[in-house]
């Protein structure tokens, strides 16, 4: 005990030499300060891991393999086509006025991460096709229309 | 999103291990096997650098990328490494050295360990079934790993310049790609949501490599403070892009620059070449990671000025040596008629802004120094380093200002040349915030040796050396460790609100939960079968028409497959009865819950 107390004194003693002892006080501080900092912040780190496990395990199947926050627009139309596709399909993407923008890039961005290994081409010479609010007609006369989204979104094939 | 995935993804990460061990071996050896175990954090590292580095070339010279690839290509590094350590005249090492003895830290250092251990075990459940949904993640990154899962090459359509509709960043370099490839290879699928874990084994190997190269170095008193602060950081935890590349990046940073600041005053040549490596990896991980690489070869040239002559030829053939490992992928850009991708690089174009200047420099102030960000961190980082300049530690100390001040410059011109960005730490507008990932967590893995640099000097201790510890203190701080290590999955398993756990065991997601189970007294559906795609449903639902089921209908079932069925069955027995029909006309018929009657 009396050992302890004499290391503790001689400890405290050192701190009060000039400037190692400063120098060293300084040591102290900076590994308290990041003992107490780690230990208050732990219980505000597992928390949100906790709550942040627990909705992912409230999500849906889909729910959790699309990850979608909007991106897909109206992911029933997405989900129709990959059911209609074969892997190996090709498909093209046609924007109209309406969603020429950030949107409906984004939007077509998520197509080719979504829907692979089917691969986007050029509208024109593709059999499946995603039109976003463009003019239908336009597709051909053998386009057939497979699902119908929301804000003019559709998918279809183009017959021969 | 099941256990298959799941020791899939464990095994691949144990393979990056081996492959790691196996450069490390030529490149360093170890005494004994114990030494191996000690610095496994940094072997991993090196063999997920290393394999990205490989892998990549394979993909620019067009080789096609699957498992033999990958396999092979971790093969034949082990194989570069067995052979130097060869050369080298390493012998097979003992399992352990004569005086070695097992671990043993303090009570105090024990329950921060026990914290760690918490850390990671709530790491992995908040990451094994989350979604990736954030846009950067899906589209810089996960779109070119599906394409080379599915596709196995950069096709032109994602990697080059014929994509058709949708943004393009092209420039990016397929190194972490190629890591998210093999992990859905290994998962036997393209599991997005189980993918997620990479980043807890990454933080894993990590942690593991700062430890393990400090271990002998500073006390545990010293080190696991720091370690577990920088294992919680806000900016960390809550990283703004969940499944982007800004952990890897930061993380063969991190230990590149700890391996050259160890460099400084050890001398050992294997630290240079290991950070040649890592930093290989990260410029193949991130564009940024040039820009930080930069900034610690910087950092690390001003840490040798006094002795610039033998140091300087060293640092530049270890920044030339990581350049050549990415150059392969540099060289594929340049050849590549890529669109402009808006990026501003010119000096000129970034004088023109220069009311920008200011601001972005306060930006990058804050980016670096938000208390909600980084906690304590960056200030004890620098407290550190301004001691290490009067107290004895003088090079790890100009190594870690310098670092840190580049680390802003460069920040500041980030935000400044890009017009584009906002001034604002907002990320979705500006990446001031993440790109300070990497100089933080540089500066916590540098920290513990600075502080323990200045201790030294300023002390009367001669060396570090392990106190003894007696066999009960031993075990009550083990025991410490022990029980945080069941504590955790315990409290999930009985609901122990403290820890605000659910009680029940971890399920494991498939397509199968769309299927409901009958409900006695409730009306029932007859499913003949599920398919993935509607010629196939819709012939089966012939198949059932033809044998009497006239109304047998296909719709979705809300879990990504098609439902073949006949529904609105009055109750179970009748189910039963209309099953035994279908069996004999060839069909499998199951019954479910109905719940739309």
């Amino acid at each position: 005990m009396g050992g302890a107390r004499g290391r503790i004194s001689a400890f405290l003693a050192s701190l009060r030499e000039w400037p190692a002892g400063a120098i060293r006080a300084g040591v102290i501080v900076c590994v308290l300060a990041a003992a107490l900092g780690g230990l208050a912040r732990l219980d505000e780190t597992l928390g949100p891991f906790d709550w942040r496990a627990d909705r992912n395990a409230s999500l849906t199947y889909l729910d959790r393999e699309y990850g979608d926050r909007g991106w897909a627009l109206d992911r029933r139309v997405i989900e129709d086509a990959r059911l209609w596709m074969p892997r190996d399909a090709e498909y093209g993407i046609v924007l109209g006025p309406r969603w020429d923008n950030l949107d409906g890039q984004v939007a077509a961005d998520f197509l080719k991460y979504f829907l692979l290994p089917r691969r986007e081409v050029h509208a024109e010479s593709a059999s499946w096709v995603f039109c976003y609010g463009c003019d239908v007609a336009r597709l051909g006369a053998g386009f057939e229309i497979h699902f119908r989204g929301r804000g003019g979104i559709v998918f279809g094939q183009r017959r021969p | 999103m099941t256990l298959r995935a799941i020791t899939g993804l464990a095994v691949l990460h144990v393979f990056f291990l081996g492959v790691g061990s196996g450069i490390l071996w030529g490149l360093r050896g170890w005494r004994a096997w114990t030494e191996l175990a000690r610095l496994a954090g940094v072997a991993y590292l090196l063999g997920v650098a290393s394999l990205m580095v490989v892998l990549t070339l394979s993909l620019v010279v067009g080789l096609p990328f699957g498992p033999p690839l990958v396999l092979t290509c971790g093969l034949a590094l082990v194989a570069v490494g067995i052979l130097l350590g060869w050369l080298r005249g390493r012998r097979l090492p003992p399992l352990r050295p004569p005086t070695w003895r097992f671990p043993a830290p303090s009570v105090v250092s024990a329950v921060l360990i026990a914290a760690v251990v918490v850390y990671f075990e709530a790491f992995f459940r908040s990451e094994r079934l989350a979604e990736l949904y954030d846009w950067d993640a899906w589209f810089t990154w996960t779109l070119k790993a599906k394409t080379l899962f599915y596709l196995g090459g950069m096709e032109e359509w994602v990697f080059g310049t014929a994509a058709h509709s949708g943004g393009v960043l092209t420039s990016y370099p397929p190194g972490f790609p190629a890591v998210q490839a093999a992990s859905f290879h290994a998962m036997g699928s393209a599991d997005v949501v189980t993918l997620n874990l990479n980043y807890w084994f990454l933080t894993l190997g990590f942690a593991a490599a700062v430890a393990g190269l400090l271990a002998p170095r500073v006390r545990s008193v010293i080190l696991v403070p720091v370690l577990l602060l920088m294992l919680v950081l806000p900016g960390l935890t809550g990283i703004p892009v969940p499944g982007g590349a800004d952990r890897p990046l930061a993380y063969f940073i991190a230990t590149a620059a700890l391996l050259i600041v160890l460099w400084l005053d050890e001398r050992h040549a294997w630290q240079l070449a290991a950070a040649a490596m890592l930093l290989g990896g990260a410029f193949l991980t991130k564009r940024e990671g040039l820009l930080l690489g930069a900034c610690v070869l910087v950092a690390g040239l001003a840490a040798t000025w006094g002795y610039r002559r033998s140091a300087w030829p060293r640092l530049g053939a270890t920044g030339l040596a990581a350049f050549a490992l990415a150059l392969p992928w540099r060289v594929w850009v340049e050849t590549q008629s890529f669109p402009d991708e808006g990026l501003e690089t010119s000096v000129l174009a970034t004088l023109k802004n220069v009311d920008r200047a200011l601001p972005a420099f306060e930006l990058a102030l804050r980016a670096m120094f938000g208390y909600d960000l980084w906690l304590v961190l960056p200030g004890v980082a620098v407290l550190a380093a301004l001691l290490g300049l009067v107290g004895g530690a003088r090079r790890p100390a100009v190594f870690a200002l310098v670092f840190l001040g580049v680390a802003v410059a460069a920040n500041t011109w980030i935000t400044w040349s890009q017009t584009f960005f906002g001034l604002t730490l907002d990320y979705s507008l500006n990446p001031a915030t993440r790109f300070m990932v990497t100089p933080v967590l540089t500066a916590a893995a540098v920290t513990p040796l600075l502080l323990e640099r200045v201790w030294m000097a300023t002390s009367r201790e001669r060396a570090l050396s392990a106190r003894p510890r007696s066999r009960r203190s031993a075990g009550l701080s083990w025991a410490i460790v022990g029980f945080a290590l069941v504590a955790y999955p315990g409290a999930m398993l009985t609901g122990y609100s403290g820890m605000r756990l659910p009680g029940q065991p971890p399920s494991f997601p498939s397509r199968a939960e769309c299927i409901r189970a009958p409900v006695a007294g409730e009306p029932v559906r007859v499913v003949f079968g599920y398919e993935r795609s509607y010629p196939d449903a819709d012939a089966l639902r012939d198949r059932a028409r033809r044998a009497g089921f006239d109304s047998a209908g296909v719709a979705r079932d809300g879990c990504g497959r098609l439902r073949v069925f006949v529904d609105a069955v009055p109750s179970i027995e009748a189910g039963k009865a209309l099953s035994g029909e279908a069996r004999k006309a060839d069909l499998a018929p199951t019954l479910e819950h109905d719940p739309r009657e």
